[in-house]
């Protein structure tokens, strides 16, 4: 929602050929699937003929010879179906596992661009529902709908065909609707109204759902209120209209099945009729029906599997528009086209403001009202500055402008002199770091999280930065030190724990800015005295601070503050001077 | 793990639920049977050189649309009960909720609430309701169909399949149990290699501001193909399942019949249509292979819902249910005049053996204005819980009016006392929507007056549609300011006698902040107002100030 649209989506047949260019290695082990599915199904087929013959020339002969070839062949047949049925499904499963790898693969590499723009916030639930459902359901297209429909169409022609020239070509006439119908036109009825009702039970899920966190999140009010009942009569509405939709959904489906079952059947009460009427005049006998009617109960299975798919390809082309969606968007932040020479640049640079904000402006695409506005700002090399305003106010907006997550809609931000837009983006987030309120773990060990940023460190670079960020005492409590895995598997961080490793993980990068955004609100405040006092150290005079933070109590050390409200300069200043003011500084002050 | 059913989760399924498929599919599966004789009837015949009686045709055109409208009626009857089930245990779920109060929970604990609303009760109720009734049916068709062949074609035929049926599941199951290591090792590492896949996505702007995009996709592509490596091995071995499966349906229902077809016609026993009935006879008795799988799967994943949504459940409130009703007008509107408030010695925290209040007593006198000040941490938000009953006191007792929080119904209790949070939740829904959260039957106009006493009037003008905006999610679309406005406006409709102020203005925009504090100074006329804050600088308007902890 948040980058500028790439290209507008295409159309099925688009979307199709999108697809088979990107998992274009996948065809030769589909076609292997496709292949072992047509023959397995063509052998099931066989088996029931072969049973029916069998029969037929037991009672013609009379001879008991005829047992055991047959039963031995039935034999071989079905070990051999059964063969062809794990075959194919492991090649199945093949081009499945090789698709998803292949998709995820591409996804990572198209996202990583966008990111963090498109990846932070309000979009990322939806960005992981891509990443897994969306990706799943594409999957299971090409390794569980393509070769179905394969052999749908040409498992009943091969058998057509057989019977046109081994038993009857009128007999085959008669059986044509059958597959014909059921392949053909009746998975294709009511499509739009099946789609329609999938949608509204969609949308009634999703309200459902919105309905539910509302609830949790409420339940203050709602208790506070008396709103209780009233909340239940609510769900359960929206409960009801999601059960119609599905009755809808599944009542056209189960119509659909019902077509087909009564075709199918109906095609062997035809087999019958006509075929009574030929046999009266000699050209066939009841061995030919017999063995047609068991060419049309063997197709039956492979043809009715249409049915099947047909509501799942509406779902797979929409998950396939929405990973084209992603994949094919714009980064919002472009690389710099032309690398100059910023090292120059940064040694030729005279002035001592290490960053500049000239005139910035930023708003939110699709946003009327700006999150920033007008910013002038300079801050000197190795000063600590902070921004503080309430949540809302634009404070962290601005200093992620300064890593280039955003470009500001209006002015210039500059590093050291040099336009951040002129830098190559990976040297820019080199020397400007972020610590945010929510630090993201890794399932690896503490040694890969800290690391993150710096995998060549050496252990005296690792010690140094975890001792600034006060986390080595708590590393030396773990039985596994540094090598403890987090997340699930390993131990669990508190929140002050997770802030301080990922302090310690942007400290070791050895940055020339360090922007702390809300990052020491979960410590207790000896370790936070302790983190500030390391910091201060680490930093020397040489390294710049900007600290962001609604908690302006905690700033009030600092060298310079700029009040922010509603994405404006409202204030700045030393804070000690403007705490003894009665500007928004001392009104913020207040509120803590 | 190991929680046991809750009856409420299993009763949720109406009993009809599992009887009516399986009768409908038992009438279908012997109307199928019936057909395929009839087929044999008609091919003898014809081999005969007769001709079929039109009554004969009539019911060879009838008995599969039996089948057929059972099936319609069976998917329409599982298609309710699953909706009927949903409903009830989303119902269950979360009234639970609201049961458990409010409580202090991690994003993840709410999260996990809301799956086991949605994804655990699809899933419970598509296992119940959707899936048991057919499956039974599906496994008891063959038993009828074998009934059939031994009394329309051959009993001996008839005796050999009932004995060679039930072997099959006994194999397909002894084959699972011997693989089951296996598919439980193939469906871990199947699930770590998308749990890698989706943590690099969520921490991709991690990720990206520390440069290790590519190393970190490099080492993704790496582990991804080792991991598909093993996930391949292990399917191997999985997947015979499916030849199992495959070989001992075929084997045991197509060709055993052949063969009895072949055997008992070499006999004399049969005519050439029973024969062939027979055998096409045998294609109704491999039902169960299709299901197999999805009986395990739907099975497995339906039973681990059902277990989940018994262990939200389980989970017993902190503060136990009263009983007493407030005095008289309750409704919460309506001349009543200001109350008391008192806290009689009052002990109380959230950690047993941990109060945070400690023989804490003070009294607010009817229509008093008072201000509570105190550092963070001093117990003040447990005074608030106190007085809206999410809390009750260890020893000690609180009042409002007349009524003992220990004794008094949470409703009644909160029917007296309104608080104004320093942050609101507002409901996905229009404004006026949200207003009437506090009084259901508020006619437009008291609406109206509401929002111009807190000073929303010209904010609600400026919007496309006025009142019926919809605030987007969580008020998203709205600014701090004009959600609290919004909460003070519910407080003036809910009209209770006391009102508690816990820090209103701490996070709402400076300029917004002159405009609250007219609009609270509305609200809190002719009321018992007690006012949270961390210092003293920001009361205004108080009769008297209590400082909490001392030091300030």
């Amino acid at each position: 929602m948040t980058a500028t649209p790439g290209h507008t989506t295409p159309g099925r047949a688009g979307l199709a050929r999108w697809l088979l260019h990107h998992t274009r290695d996948l065809l030769k082990p589909l076609g292997l699937a496709i292949v072992l599915r047509v023959i397995g199904q063509l052998v099931g087929v066989a088996l029931l003929v072969i049973a029916v013959d069998g029969v037929v020339r037991a009672l013609t002969t009379g001879n008991t010879d005829v047992l055991w070839p047959t039963v031995t062949t039935l034999v071989v047949l079905a070990l051999v179906k059964a063969v062809l049925r794990y075959l194919e499904q492991y090649s199945g499963h093949y081009v499945a596992f090789a698709a998803l790898a292949s998709l995820r693969r591409l996804f990572f590499a198209r996202l990583a661009p966008q990111a963090p723009a498109a990846t932070d916030g309000a979009s990322s639930g939806d960005l992981s529902t891509r990443a897994t459902r969306d990706i799943d359901r594409v999957e299971v297209f090409f390794a569980h709908t393509v070769p179905p429909a394969v052999s749908a169409v040409v498992v009943p022609i091969v058998a057509l065909v057989w019977t046109a020239i081994a038993v009857d070509p009128t007999l085959a006439l008669v059986m044509l609707p059958v597959p014909v119908l059921v392949v053909a036109v009746i998975p294709f009825l009511s499509g739009g109204l099946t789609w329609k009702a999938t949608r509204e039970r969609g949308a009634a899920s999703g309200r459902i759902a919105g309905h539910v966190s509302d609830s949790i999140a409420g339940v203050r009010e709602i208790l506070g209120f008396d709103h209780r009942d009233a909340r239940l009569a609510e769900l359960d509405a929206l409960g009801r209209s999601s059960a119609r939709a599905a009755r809808r959904v599944s009542g056209v489906a189960g119509l659909r099945g019902a077509l087909v079952q009564a075709v199918q059947f109906g095609g062997i009460v035809a087999l019958l009729v006509m075929g009574s009427e030929r046999a009266a005049t000699g050209a066939i006998d009841a061995t030919d029906i017999a063995v047609a009617i068991a060419v049309l109960i063997g197709i039956a299975g492979p043809t009715r599997a249409v049915d099947g798919f047909v509501a799942d390809l509406d779902a797979s082309f929409a998950s396939a528009a929405r990973l084209f969606e992603v994949l094919e968007r714009e980064p919002v932040v472009a690389e710099t086209s032309a690398p100059t020479d910023s090292h120059a640049a940064r040694t030729s640079s005279s002035t001592t403001d290490v960053v500049r904000f000239d005139g910035v402006s930023f708003s939110y695409p699709g946003s009327a009202s700006a999150a920033v506005a007008g910013v002038d700002w300079s801050v000197p090399r190795g000063a600590h500055v902070a921004v503080v305003g309430v949540s809302g106010s634009g404070k962290s907006t601005l200093t992620s402008l300064l890593t280039r997550t955003w470009d500001p809609t209006d002015g210039s931000l500059r590093l050291e002199g040099a336009d951040v837009r002129t830098l190559p983006l990976g040297e820019l987030r080199d020397r400007v770091a972020i610590v945010n309120q929510r630090p993201f773990v890794f399932g690896r060990s503490l040694r890969d999280n800290v690391l993150l940023g710096a995998p060549d460190a050496s252990d005296e670079q690792l010690a140094a930065a975890l001792h600034t960020a006060a986390l080595d005492e708590f590393v030396s409590s773990l039985p596994d030190g540094l090598d403890t895995p987090l997340r699930e598997r390993g131990a669990r961080l508190s929140g002050g724990q997770l802030q301080r490793l990922a302090l310690a993980r942007a400290v070791v990068t050895d940055p020339d800015v360090l922007v702390l955004d809300e990052s020491t609100g979960a410590l207790d405040p000896a370790t936070e005295a302790t983190v500030r006092e390391r910091l201060a150290a680490w930093a020397a005079g040489r390294r710049t601070i900007i600290e962001v933070t609604h908690r302006v109590d905690q700033v009030l050390g600092a060298d310079e503050v700029l009040v922010l409200d509603r994405g404006r300069v409202v204030e700045r200043g030393v804070p000690r001077t403007l705490a003894d003011a009665d500007g928004p500084f001392a009104s913020l002050l207040a509120r803590v | 793990m190991d929680v046991p059913l809750d009856e409420r989760v299993v009763g949720a399924t109406p009993r009809s639920a599992i009887v009516a498929p399986i009768v409908l599919g038992l009438v279908s599966a012997a109307s199928l049977a019936v057909f395929f004789v009839l087929v044999g009837r008609f091919l003898d015949l014809i081999a005969d050189g007769a001709t079929a009686t039109s009554t004969d045709l009539a019911l060879l055109c009838a008995l599969p649309l039996v089948a057929v409208l059972c099936g319609l009626i069976s998917s329409q009857v599982t298609a309710r009960s699953v909706g009927v089930t949903e409903r009830r245990l989303r119902g269950l779920v979360l009234g639970q909720v609201f049961d458990l109060g409010v409580a202090r929970r991690s994003d993840a604990a709410s999260g996990k609430l809301v799956s086991a609303a949605t994804t655990d009760v699809e899933k419970a109720a598509g296992y119940r309701a959707g899936f048991m009734g057919p499956i039974a049916a599906t496994m008891a068709g063959p038993v009828l169909v074998i009934v059939v062949i031994g009394i329309a074609i051959d009993p001996i035929a008839a005796l050999w399949l009932a004995i060679a049926i039930p072997v099959i599941p006994l194999v397909v199951g002894g084959f699972q149990r011997a693989f089951r290591k296996v598919s439980g090792s193939y469906r871990r590492s199947a699930g770590m290699l998308s749990a890698a896949f989706l943590e690099a996505v969520q921490g991709l702007s991690t990720l990206v501001l520390h440069r290790a995009e590519d190393r970190t996709a490099r080492d993704l592509a790496a582990r991804g193909e080792d991991n598909r490596r093993q996930v391949m091995r292990l399917l191997a071995a999985n997947q015979l399942l499916i030849l199992v499966v495959d070989a001992a349906f075929s084997l045991g229902t197509l060709a055993l019949a052949a063969t009895l077809a072949v055997v008992r016609s070499l006999d004399g026993a049969l005519t050439f249509g029973e024969a062939v009935a027979l055998v096409l006879l045998s294609t109704l008795l491999t039902g169960p292979a299709d299901v197999v799988g999805q009986f395990f799967y739907i099975g497995a994943t339906g039973r681990a819902a059902e277990r989940g949504l018994s262990g939200v459940l389980a989970e017993k409130p902190t503060v136990p249910a009263g009983r007493l009703a407030a005095p008289r007008s309750t409704s919460g509107h309506g001349e009543h005049g200001a109350l008391a408030v008192e806290l009689h010695s009052v002990t109380a925290g959230y950690d047993p053996g941990r109060p945070v209040l400690q023989g804490l007593s003070m009294r607010i006198e009817p229509g008093e204005h008072v201000a509570l000040v105190g550092p963070s941490g001093v117990g003040k938000s447990t005074i608030v819980a106190l007085l809206s009953r999410h809390l009750l006191p260890t020893s000690g007792a609180v009042f409002v009016g007349n009524l003992d929080t220990r004794e008094a119904a949470g409703e009644s209790v909160r029917s007296l006392v309104t608080v104004v949070d320093q942050q609101t939740v507002l409901f996905s829904g229009s404004i006026a929507e949200n207003l009437r959260v506090a009084r259901a039957e508020a006619s437009d106009a008291e609406l109206h007056e509401a929002i111009a006493s807190a000073g929303l009037t010209a904010d609600v003008e400026r919007m496309p549609k006025g009142l019926d905006t919809p605030v987007g999610e969580r008020g998203l679309s709205l600014s701090g300011g004009q959600v609290q406005r919004i909460a003070i406006a519910r407080a003036l409709l809910r009209d209770a006698p006391v009102l508690v102020l816990d820090e209103p203005t701490s996070q709402v925009d400076l300029e917004s902040e002159a405009l609250i504090i007219d609009a609270l100074r509305t609200l809190s006329r002719n009321r018992t107002v007690l006012t949270v804050a961390h210092r003293s600088s920001a009361i205004r308007d108080v009769d008297r100030v209590i400082e909490l902890g001392g030091a300030s």
